[in-house]
């Protein structure tokens, strides 16, 4: 590469600039794998007040199943990652995290979150009588509209189906609530509610399954790049 | 008459393939390990250390070590004037390979 070039540049610069592309690419997707445990919760809590309502309703004791299975999970999950952590000399973090970890940006964020949502909190509370019932549905739905463009947005971007897999979880929680038409009484709504409650329950443990593939990737990315660093380091020992 | 407006310099900091690697990676980083990094670009040990050395020395990266399960950690991360130098590179380049030079730098492409 030349030193200093205000000229057009090169084949051979093209193509640095397109593996640089590419590194960089591969880098946001091991970022983004590295951090499965927080994505995966996004989802989830996205999730989670359709799962909440319907099964709440309809399936209280699978609901509570569910819940302390995913407690459960979570905490074996977190000793793992803490064990893992500790081994692997890969590390990796995301922009919003060192700033937090910084302590920079961290009362800006706390205080805009805030504010955002005692605003959407009032703003609801005084629209709410004034609103019709596809209104309101319409409201409460941007939000998880918004999380399925987010998850759309890094599939596309990092070609990850973990994140296809969680956008298409929420839409699965809320069906349930959409579907549903009323109490039952005849035995074929007693098969629709079970037909819901299971897709109900589908979609908890689906987002479950797409944040433990995502870490799974970043545990194997991470061991082969510690193999990779390890005998190179050997390799130059013996030159 | 007005005088026609001049190509961009790129930044010879960054214009060098394997420093441009490095300073792509870091900027979809927080911060990363040096293992990070050596997995993501594809340089050597060396290759990497050496590269990186001129980034910090240029302030444009940030180097820090600690130690981990007895065994040293070097972590690294694109500073702010690195993000910004980053930035205008990108912005230069695609300044470059694009709009009225587009002809001429095919042609030089398909040579």
């Amino acid at each position: 590469m030349t030193e200093t070039s205000s000229e057009m540049p090169t084949p051979s610069e093209m193509r640095a600039f397109d593996e640089a592309n590419r590194a960089a690419w591969r880098a946001a997707r091991m970022r983004e794998a590295s951090r499965a445990l927080v994505t995966g919760h996004i989802a989830l809590y996205v999730c989670l007040p359709g799962i909440c309502v319907f099964l709440g309703t309809h399936a209280p004791l699978l609901l509570l199943a569910l819940l302390f299975g995913y407690l459960g999970l979570l905490s074996w999950a977190i000793r793992r990652i803490k064990r893992q952590r500790l081994k692997s000399h890969v590390k990796v973090t995301d922009r919003g995290e060192e700033e937090l970890a910084a302590q920079r940006k961290s009362v800006r964020y706390v205080l805009g979150w805030t504010s955002y949502i005692v605003l959407c909190l009032i703003g609801w509370a005084v629209l709410r009588r004034h609103m019709s019932t596809a209104a309101h549905l319409a409201s409460l739905a941007i939000f998880p509209l918004m999380c399925i463009g987010y998850f759309v947005y890094w599939a596309v971007r990092l070609a990850l189906w973990e994140h296809f897999l969680f956008a298409a979880c929420i839409p699965l929680a809320y069906l349930p609530i959409l579907l549903y038409p009323g109490p039952p009484s005849p035995q074929s709504s007693l098969v629709l509610v079970l037909v819901l409650v299971i897709v109900s329950t589908a979609s908890m443990v689906l987002v479950i399954v797409g944040a433990a593939s995502l870490y799974h990737r970043w545990e194997v990315w991470s061991r082969s790049l510690d193999d990779l660093a390890s005998e190179q380091a050997g390799e130059e020992a013996a030159s | 008459m007005t005088e026609p407006e001049s190509p961009p310099s790129l930044d010879p900091l960054i214009h060098e393939a394997a420093r441009l690697m490095i300073v792509s990676v870091l900027s979809e980083c927080g911060s990363a390990s040096f293992s990070f990094v050596l997995g993501a670009t594809g340089l050597t040990r060396g290759n990497l250390s050496a590269h990186a050395s001129k980034l910090i020395a240029a302030g444009y990266v940030e180097e820090k070590k600690r130690i981990v399960d007895r065994k040293p950690l070097t972590e690294y991360r694109l500073t702010d004037a690195g993000r910004t130098a980053f930035h205008q590179y990108r912005a230069d380049w695609l300044r470059l390979t694009s709009g009225k030079n587009d002809k001429q730098f095919r042609d030089r492409l398909i040579r």
